[in-house]
């Protein structure tokens, strides 16, 4: 079980799963971000061979502002894809799986799928790089609804897979011995 | 000169809304028990550490010397 809680926890809900994107997810954000922030660095060290005139005082002072204030907004952008990675998350317990998607900052859905209710489960790796990484996508068909539930993405999504199986035979098992599920709401992410 | 102070106050006035958010929402929808707090205070601490560098390096610059700016950079060209 993993150690961690979430708002609008059931009593007696336990958090089996807590997964996130692989983070090869991130790779264009991490190429980004290592291409654009050495760029002031590179551009003091070669600028005074082509621009003499430019790099001294005082424009070289206002340029090292200009720069630090670039690397103030290349932090923001570092964090708004953490944010976006981080949030993005699956949130399985012995009784429901949690889908949060973050877009970006301001526009987050969750979305709720009750194990009992899951009729088919599929894992897949696609293709070799996926294979290499470690990573796939996961898609659950709920009971009475057409709309499937695709976690994308996700590393070791056999295993996982495995892991929901076996959650849904214990809530199915759970059902069969002590009726209906208590569904005790309280509050929600 | 007083108008030279735009030139952090505007790149401040973008930045301090986008910071909130980002620690609002780390503080917020983070799960308990995951890193999301701490990423919080990691964003909080290197963010002022910038900002106070930005001060410092604005308050470097001799702006009276500005009047040769445009001459100087335009001849660099």
């Amino acid at each position: 079980m993993a150690n961690v809680s979430f708002p609008g926890q059931h009593t007696g809900e336990n958090v089996a799963l807590v997964i996130r994107r692989h983070p090869i997810s991130m790779l264009f954000y991490i190429v980004s971000v290592c291409l654009i922030a050495p760029a002031p660095f590179i551009f003091f060290a070669v600028g005074p061979y082509f621009l003499p005139t430019v790099f001294v005082s005082p424009i070289i002072d206002l340029l090292i502002l200009i720069a630090i204030i670039f690397y103030l907004f290349l932090w923001v952008f570092v964090y708004v894809a953490i944010i976006d990675y981080y949030f993005d998350t699956w949130i399985i317990t012995n009784e429901r799986i949690l889908e949060v998607d973050q877009k970006r900052l301001f526009n987050r859905t969750v979305s709720e799928l009750k194990l009992i209710k899951i009729q088919d489960i599929t894992s897949e790796v696609p293709g070799i790089i996926a294979t290499l990484v470690g990573y796939g996508n996961i898609s659950l068909q709920s009971a009475g609804e057409m709309e499937r539930f695709e976690f994308k993405q996700v590393p070791h999504p056999v295993e996982t897979r495995k892991i929901i199986v076996d959650l849904y035979n214990k809530a199915v098992k759970n059902i069969a011995v002590t009726g209906t599920p208590a569904e005790k709401d309280s509050g929600g992410l | 000169m007083t108008l030279y102070i735009l030139i952090l106050l505007i790149p401040l006035l973008i930045f301090l809304p986008i910071g909130a958010a980002i620690v609002y929402h780390l503080r917020k929808y983070g799960l308990e028990g995951d890193s999301s707090k701490k990423l919080a205070t990691i964003f909080i601490i290197v963010s002022l550490a910038i900002i106070i560098l930005a001060i410092a390096a604005y308050l470097r610059i001799d702006w009276t010397k500005f009047d040769t700016f445009t001459f100087t950079f335009s001849n660099a060209f």
